[in-house]
């Protein structure tokens, strides 16, 4: 039964294309397979069929099978009945005819055409897969490479792969192919190779068995990445890094920063010397209060993006330490990567900012104590002019000389009466009471007090304030003095000028963090060497009418409040007077002076 | 008015005070006066140059401090006009000349020429010991 469905029906139902060829190598019988294949095939040439050839094909397999009568296996490439190529394992087997000779050869042909493409796309991707790829045996002696490999390091086949990359007989450590073959799994190693050029390179070095988990392993895969470039970055980086936290490490400035979490990251020994804590304390924190002032936490709080203050405190232990502070939230694109804050001790900075004022004060007490000097030697040569002419007009008899002596002693006495009133005044004006006081009402209090008179003298005082001005610390009842100085001498130049419509503005300023207050007249104006000199002491224009202590008064007052006086003047067109007070040089409040006052004077 | 005087210098003196505190000057004449010399004022360095210009005096004894133009601007005025320029000067002051007042503003500097200096209050003799000395010292040099 078996035997006859042999005979008949196994030659259909084999999956291979099988043909018989005579020893002419006509095909003499095929199955169906064939046929579907390769088209008509009766009493046509196997190399006519297959390969579409006229002759017979060099190194023909089924001439040897005639000839020596044994089976043979070979991959053969035949063009199908639509002109494709494809690959075949094709064998061989004689037919015994009459005599033992071979008189037919059966070729039973498998398609393995596909499987021929899989295994060039895996050559393919072996020897061009952009990095360094071996076969290493169990002992690792390299099997196979790569072109990579072969161009860089070059046909190291055969040799072993410590010999191959390092020159060396002895095992690398840590060497990932062995604990490949140990334990079967995946590892790396970081190595450096020398190349057939004599360059040395860094690589990463990763190995896998060539087998099935519990298959044994018989070869090692073994892939090496080039990572010499990355090195180098990494190198320049870490030196930047390096440079970074050294300058960091090295400024006079407190240097703090966090991660995006707000978590501090960074904090220099001059954060730590200002601030009283330690980086090892603080790494990690989030008590921000702790490092940055509040404006800044606030800022942050808002989603703001940076802060600078000129001034603010920051609190260190009990200690409210003044301070300079930036602040910047490190961003990326949208992404937050941390803030950072610099602060610089402001204690020397003030503590010098004092000095100053205090040696500016003393200057200006000098300057007053000269000009006195100055004023009482010109009084004195007086007394003395007059006590001489008395003298003479007593010894001579001479009457005219004693009623002019005697006028002058006079004059000067009364002079020197005058003189020592406004000294005195002068001085007590030095025990200065400092509060917080509005400008503005200071200002209306003494254009009030002008108004009238000036009005009188066709002279028409107003002001100018600019709203909203904060109160200053400032000794009320001393830039009261100033202004009325101020305004009664603008008043004098309008009477003096040749013009009509005298006029006094007086205004308030507040900008870039300094206080002003502004007198300008269109009187007869000043040239260039009587502006020079009008804070001279005693220094006046007026003849007898001025003592020449007004401007220096103002300008000692003004001085002992940190602040300046700016005049310009043009003759015949009128001066300018700024009374310029930067805020931050401001005195502190006295301490019986610690009352807001409503106006500028107290009542 | 040289015309006046002897060679010996023992005759009397023309001399213009300039000093714009009236009282001053009053007492400085005052004074050359009762030595028997010749004194004028003048309140203002610009009335003081003119008046030399017109007088031609011996000396002039001028303040250093004035408004307007100061002492040291009018002696180089002086100096710098050839009709006038030997007159001898006697600087009268409460300040010194080589020193600065206020702080900030430097005297005229260099004062051009010899002048003598004397400081406020003067003494009566030493101030009329100086200006005749200086006369002597034009007298010496004419």
């Amino acid at each position: 039964m078996i035997d006859s469905w042999i005979q008949s029906h196994l030659f259909e139902e084999v999956p291979q294309i099988l043909g018989v060829l005579d020893r002419e190598y006509r095909i003499v019988k095929a199955n169906r397979r064939l046929a579907s294949v390769f088209g008509e095939w009766e009493n046509r040439r196997c190399y006519d069929v297959l390969r579409g050839c006229s002759t017979r094909c060099e190194g023909c397999e089924a001439a040897r099978v005639f000839a020596d009568g044994r089976s043979r296996t070979t991959t053969e490439v035949w063009v199908d009945k639509a002109g494709r190529h494809g690959h075949y394992v094709v064998h061989c087997v004689p037919v015994p005819g009459e005599e033992g000779r071979v008189a037919y050869v059966l070729t039973m042909a498998t398609d393995v055409t596909q499987s021929k493409h899989l295994e060039r796309e895996h050559q393919i991707l072996f020897e061009r897969v952009p990095c360094y790829v071996a076969v290493l045996d169990r002992r690792l002696r390299i099997v196979r490479t790569n072109e990579l490999l072969r161009t860089t390091f070059g046909d190291q086949v055969g040799k072993l792969c410590h010999e191959a990359y390092k020159n060396t007989d002895e095992r690398c450590p840590g060497c990932p192919a062995l604990r490949s073959l140990e334990d079967g799994g995946v590892h790396s190693a970081r190595s450096v190779a020398r190349r057939k050029d004599g360059q040395q390179a860094s690589y990463v070095v990763t190995t896998a068995p060539l087998a099935r988990k519990g298959e044994p392993i018989e070869y090692i895969i073994e892939i090496l990445h080039d990572v010499t470039d990355v090195e180098v970055l990494e190198a320049a980086l870490e030196r930047e890094r390096q440079f970074l936290a050294s300058t960091i490490d090295q400024s006079f400035d407190a240097i703090v920063a966090t991660d995006a979490e707000r978590r501090i990251t960074v904090l220099n020994p001059a954060a730590e010397a200002l601030l009283g804590v330690t980086a090892d304390e603080m790494r990690g924190s989030t008590e921000l209060e702790r490092v940055y002032p509040a404006e800044f936490l606030a800022v942050l709080g808002d989603g703001g993006s940076s802060s600078i203050l000129r001034e603010t405190t920051i609190r260190a232990g009990n200690v409210e330490i003044p301070v300079r502070f930036a602040g910047v939230v490190v961003r990326r694109g949208d992404r937050t990567l941390g803030t950072a804050g610099f602060l610089q001790d402001l204690r020397d900075v003030k503590r010098l900012e004092r000095e100053k004022l205090d040696a500016e004060r003393l200057a200006a007490v000098g300057q007053t104590v000269a000009g006195l000097a100055h004023g009482v030697k010109n009084i004195l040569t007086g007394l003395e002019g007059g006590m001489f002419l008395v003298r003479w007009g007593i010894e001579e008899d001479r009457r005219d000389k004693l009623q002019q002596g005697w006028e002058m002693l006079d004059r000067n006495f009364h002079k020197i009466t005058t003189f020592v009133r406004e000294f005195l005044s002068f001085a007590k004006g030095r025990e200065a009471k400092v509060a917080p006081t509005d400008p503005n009402a200071l200002v209306k209090d003494v254009v009030a007090l002008f108004e009238e008179a000036a009005r009188e003298k066709g002279v028409v005082i107003s002001s100018e304030l600019q709203e909203g001005i904060r109160a200053a610390n400032l000794d009320a009842d001393g830039i009261h003095r100033c202004l009325a100085n101020l305004i009664s001498n603008a008043i004098d130049a309008c009477l003096v000028s040749d013009r009509d419509g005298g006029r006094v503005v007086v205004r308030t300023r507040d900008r870039r963090g300094c206080l002003e207050f502004e007198v300008e007249d269109n009187g007869c104006g000043m040239d260039a060497e009587i502006t020079r000199k009008v804070f001279t002491s005693f220094f006046t224009t007026k003849g007898t009418a001025g003592t020449g202590l007004g401007l220096l008064v103002t300008k000692k007052t003004v001085t002992e409040h940190g602040g300046n006086v700016d005049i310009e003047s043009t003759p015949g067109v009128g001066s300018t007077v700024r009374l310029l007070f930067p805020r931050h040089r401001l005195p502190a409040l006295t301490a019986h002076g610690d009352r807001p006052k409503q106006g500028g004077r107290e009542q | 008015m040289k015309g006046k005087r002897d060679e010996s210098g023992a005759g009397p003196l023309s001399v213009i005070i300039i000093d714009d505190e009236p009282d001053v000057a009053a007492y400085l004449a005052a004074v050359l006066e009762r030595r028997g010399h010749r004194a004028y004022t003048a309140a203002s360095a610009a009335e003081g140059f003119e008046l030399i210009k017109r007088v031609h005096p011996d000396v002039a004894c001028i303040d250093i401090v004035m408004p307007e133009e100061s002492g040291t601007a009018l002696l180089r005025r002086i100096r710098a006009d050839e009709e006038i320029d030997q007159t001898p000067v006697v600087f009268i002051s409460a300040l010194k000349p080589h020193i600065t007042f206020p702080p900030d503003e430097p005297i005229d500097e260099p004062v051009a020429g010899p002048y003598e200096y004397i400081e406020k209050p003067p003494n009566a003799d030493a101030f009329v010991a100086t200006v005749e000395m200086a006369a002597r010292s034009r007298r010496a040099t004419t």
